[in-house]
């Protein structure tokens, strides 16, 4: 009995220490947080200063190159003063930044239209073909990812790691003829043109899209999952799974691929940017109106403010989506330290 | 190395080899021994593959397997200069950064570097390539900016790693000049892992200058490329499939010839660190 | 009792090793020989990569996922060999008659879940479902866990590496199992809560009459609470007995381990250090596995197999050709 007291009493000490810990853990997730939103702070302001010195340090005189040799030299000054091009270049920088702050990131050189406007109307439709992109690798990886884990014939590994990095060799842009020319000319599955905009109808036209957009996205994921998943397996947790004898689903749910999700969760959120430059193609050989047609078109039409706008939000976009994809990361599993 | 892992990875490795090989022996020959020439404009438009004409013949009645082979060295040459430029410019950026105690410039060229990784490659290449103006040229220097970033993160890391390390530190005391610690001593080192990346990059960008071109961002016509050449022949690929998917096949021949010798070496290295 | 009704568990001759086709099996354990009796309390010490974790796997049934299996010998539990029953059977017994603690008891809690959830785990194929909070609670205060209700709610990241080797082992205990494994229970947590779960384990054979083997590298622990030591090395087991034997240890491995012992008796316990490292697997040499350590050996240890355990069973048990000789000495 003397040894249970003395035990209960250093017990005692044991726990009041415990009950701080998960204060200890808020302190530490606030500083990580905040560390965290400095950096996507400096880096978006990189980002916005590379995207307006693109316009401004281009080697021929953008406007002169805008509208054309024949342009008369007072189309060119007028134009040159309607966007500020005259003034000093960090004057034309503070100008540009606290615009865009404000949400305004320039007018089109031709049309009267709002740069954000072009984007925000054409957004929904890039926005939708990644979601679904990404939605339909994550349903394709995880069964790949966990049947080659859980295999033990060496010759799955190999078929894999091949097949893999094949894929990730094949261009984009071909498969996606390939898949028009099948799947549009000769079965008719996808429409030839147009576009309808609501949810279920729109899926019609973007499957293709999307499913292209798999075959660079998932090898990736399926690689980082599978990586992850090795390492989960060698976990004692994962022995505690099969002692206390869980369904198989639960068993597959929460002890392997949830304890794994966390750096496919960070990939994921770094593959946005793969996944908006894939997404630029798509829209451009499956006529979609989402706003990689828009830049293709105002580079080729020389809109330059509309190409500086779009680059503008892309990476400011890549920026919020890593941001929240290292958090996401962060919480889903705490042993996953931020880089 | 022991015996065994040299086995690993090494059927991949001469898998790689031989298909690039016999890509690049092909782009050397064929259109050395045609009879046609690579922007030869025949009247038979649009045949399809015969022995005459092996890959057919597109639109404007050019030889497909000519021009498909003439435009071996134009997009191998693009991406191997359009990686070969951001390697070294990145590698040694980042390991003079990796190694510096100026922490403001850390601070600042560190941001600069997260900045431009942040845009999304093909748009930001997209997006200066445009204000370049369209052509080869104007791809590689769009390239080199972009991506020099990427190596520059890498080789970042791994400097503050070797630096540390006792050889460097050794050669330090021995009073070796810095300049030659860091060409002799901590660069190589760095390289090795920026070369290891720059492999499976030079996938990535073969199929960048392809998509570009596709795009109409890349050679001036009447120049052979791919990915023009399947831009071209695009709008007729119901009539001539040919014209489109043999420069297709092409690129990603030459793209799987590299994934394999990069998935080689990979498992050699797993392989060699196993152990 | 006789000593049939005594007997919980008995392995005889236990080979454990990975079978490949078309490779050379690569054995990980041989000649493991031990009994465990009702309510007893066993310790299994050896150096790390002794194969006690192997040993362990294979009475709780864990082997197969990692490509390793029983290739020889018998493992009886209650007069049933283990190494011959099919999975559906397996799942009747492991963890339930027998309990399991993994080892490392940080890693050992499953990160994405709430204590309650992996008590729930543990219970739902024993329990009824309303009845699965109460028990949850009535088990992290077996364990003498405090502020249950905080605690259930949770995760492991959470909570100290002492608390969490509790949880672990009030999961192990749910459902009353006849044989508690620990596998290296308090590596890796400081010396006073090493000390607190070493007196949990003391108090939950005593108050529930769990049989339990206790695995350590450090004899010096097992010492203090086990009834009997079983010894490892290089995969076979070295020596057998009660405490009361292992106090006058035969096999110089022992003998080793018990006089770096003094050395090391100092706060925050260093490991185990004898001279030279043991064989590796697939490695083992000719004869006693031990005899490049030892500073008893001669020329008869360095042909044939490894000793078998010489002695009754039930008794002082010694694998070493030379044992009697080194006593008198
Ligand atoms: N999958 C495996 N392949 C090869 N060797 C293994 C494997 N698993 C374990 N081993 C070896 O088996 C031996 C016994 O391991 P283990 O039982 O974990 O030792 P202990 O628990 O005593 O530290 C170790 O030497 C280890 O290297
Ligand atoms: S058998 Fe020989 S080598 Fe082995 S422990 Fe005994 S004396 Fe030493
Ligand atoms: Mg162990």
């Amino acid at each position: 009995m003397i040894s249970r007291n003395l035990s209960d009493e250093s017990l005692g000490e044991e726990i009041s220490s415990e009950q701080q810990a998960p204060n200890k853990n808020r302190g530490e997730l606030r500083r990580t947080f905040q560390g965290r939103i400095l950096r996507s702070c400096i880096v978006s302001f990189w980002v916005m200063f590379i995207a307006f010195s693109l316009l401004r340090i281009s080697p021929g005189d953008p406007i002169r190159l805008a509208l054309g040799t024949d342009a008369t030299e007072e189309a060119v000054k007028v134009l040159r003063e309607k966007f500020g091009l005259d003034k000093p270049f960090l004057v034309q920088f503070y100008d540009y930044f606290t615009g865009a702050l404000s949400g305004n990131i320039g007018v089109s050189f031709f049309s009267q239209r709002q740069v954000n406007e072009v984007i925000s109307t054409h957004l929904p439709v890039t926005a939708m073909i990644i979601i679904l992109s990404m939605g339909a690798a994550i349903f394709i990886s995880i069964p790949i990812a966990l049947s080659v884990a859980l295999s033990s014939r060496s010759s799955s590994k190999r078929v894999f790691g091949v097949s893999t990095s094949i894929s990730l060799a094949i261009p984009g842009f071909f498969l996606a003829l390939l898949g028009l020319l099948y799947f549009g000319t000769v079965l008719n599955w996808v429409p030839a043109a147009g576009y309808e905009g609501e949810f279920p109808k729109n899926l019609k036209y973007l499957w293709l899209p999307a499913l292209v957009n798999c075959f660079s996205l998932v090898p990736i994921l399926t690689r980082v999952l599978h990586s992850s998943l090795m390492d989960t397996l060698d976990e004692e947790f994962v022995e505690t799974g099969v002692i206390r004898g869980v369904s198989k689903i639960k068993f597959y749910w929460s002890y392997l691929l949830r304890p794994s999700l966390a750096p496919t969760v960070v990939l994921m959120s770094y593959m946005v940017g793969v996944m908006i430059g894939g997404t630029v193609v798509m829209e451009t050989i499956f006529s979609l109106p989402g706003i990689g047609r828009e830049l293709i078109q105002a580079v080729s039409t020389r809109d330059y403010a509309v190409v500086q706008g779009i680059i503008l939000v892309f990476g400011l976009i890549v920026v919020f989506v890593s941001f929240v994809g290292d958090l996401l990361g962060y919480l889903l599993d705490r042993r996953v330290t931020l880089s | 190395m022991t015996k065994k892992q040299r086995e690993e990875g090494k059927f991949d490795i001469y898998c790689g080899l031989s298909m690039l090989s016999l890509m690049l022996v092909g782009g050397l020959l064929v259109p050395l021994l045609s009879k046609y020439g690579a922007n030869e404009v025949t009247a038979d438009q649009m045949m399809s593959p015969s022995l005459e004409h092996f890959f057919g013949t597109d639109l404007l009645g050019r030889d497909v397997f000519v021009r498909v082979f003439s435009a071996v060295f134009i997009d191998l040459g693009a991406a191997f200069i359009g990686v070969l430029i951001p390697l070294s410019v990145g590698t040694v950026i980042g390991t003079l950064l990796g190694i510096s105690k100026n922490r403001r410039i850390k601070g600042v060229v560190g941001s600069l570097i997260d900045g431009i990784n942040a845009f999304p490659f093909l748009i930001f290449v997209i997006a200066l390539v445009a204000f370049l103006g369209a052509g080869l040229g104007s791809i590689i220097v769009a390239l080199s900016l972009v991506n020099w970033a990427r190596y520059a993160r890498i080789a970042r890391t791994r400097a503050v790693v070797i630096n540390q390390q006792g050889y460097v530190e050794a050669a330090r005391t021995l009073g070796y000049r810095p300049t030659r610690i860091l060409f002799r001593h901590i660069i190589p080192n760095v390289s090795s892992e920026t070369r290891a990346y720059a492999l499976s990059d030079f996938i990535i960008v073969i199929i960048a200058v392809a998509a570009l071109s596709f795009l109409g961002l890349g050679v001036n016509p009447p120049q052979a490329e791919w990915g023009g050449m399947i831009k071209d022949a695009s709008n007729i690929i119901t009539l001539a499939w040919w014209a489109s998917v043999f420069p297709g096949l092409a690129l990603s021949w030459a793209g799987i010839s590299v994934a394999l010798i990069s998935e080689g070496l990979n498992r050699r290295n797993r392989e060699g660190s196993q152990r | 009792m006789s000593s049939l009704e005594k007997k919980l568990l008995e392995l005889t001759n236990l080979e454990i090793g990975i079978v490949k086709p078309g490779r050379k099996t690569l054995v990980l354990v041989n000649q493991a020989n031990f009994q465990v009796d009702y309510g007893q309390m066993v310790g299994i010490v050896g150096e790390s990569g002794s194969g006690k974790t192997m040993v362990c796997r294979a009475i709780i049934g864990t082997l197969q996922r990692r490509g390793v299996s029983i290739i020889g010998g018998q493992v009886l539990f209650e007069g049933e060999d283990l190494s011959q029953i099919n999975e559906a059977r397996w799942k009747v017994l492991r963890g339930k008659v027998i309990g399991y603690v993994p080892q490392s008891a940080l890693a050992g809690p499953n990160p994405v879940l709430t204590v309650a959830k992996q008590l729930a785990e543990a219970l739902e194929q024993i329990e009824g479902t309303e009845s699965i909070k109460s028990r949850s609670k009535e088990m992290l205060d077996l364990v003498k866990i405090r502020r249950i209700d905080t605690v259930m709610k949770q995760y492991p990241y959470q909570l100290s590496g002492g608390m969490r080797q509790r949880v672990m082992i009030a999961c192990a205990l749910a459902s009353k199992p006849k044989l508690l494994i620990a596998d290296e229970p308090t590596t890796g947590l400081d010396v006073t809560v090493q000390s607190q779960i070493m007196e949990l384990l003391k108090e939950i054979r005593r108050d529930l009459g769990t049989a339990i083997i206790l695995i350590s590298h450090d004899l010096a622990l097992v010492d203090e609470v086990c009834d009997k030591i079983v010894v490892m090395h290089a995969g076979a087991t070295v020596e057998v007995g009660t405490t009361e034997d292992l106090s006058r240890p035969r096999h110089p491995y022992t003998i080793a381990l018990n006089s770096s012992r003094i050395d090391i008796a100092k706060p925050g316990g260093e490991l185990i250090t004898i001279k030279g490292n043991p064989p590796s697997v697939g490695q083992w040499m000719q004869g006693c596995r031990f005899a490049e350590r030892c500073d008893y050996k001669d020329t008869d240890c360095s042909v044939g197999e490894q000793p078998p355990l010489f002695g009754d069973k039930d008794k002082h048990q010694t694998a070493c050709l030379h044992a009697d000789k080194i006593v008198r000495a």
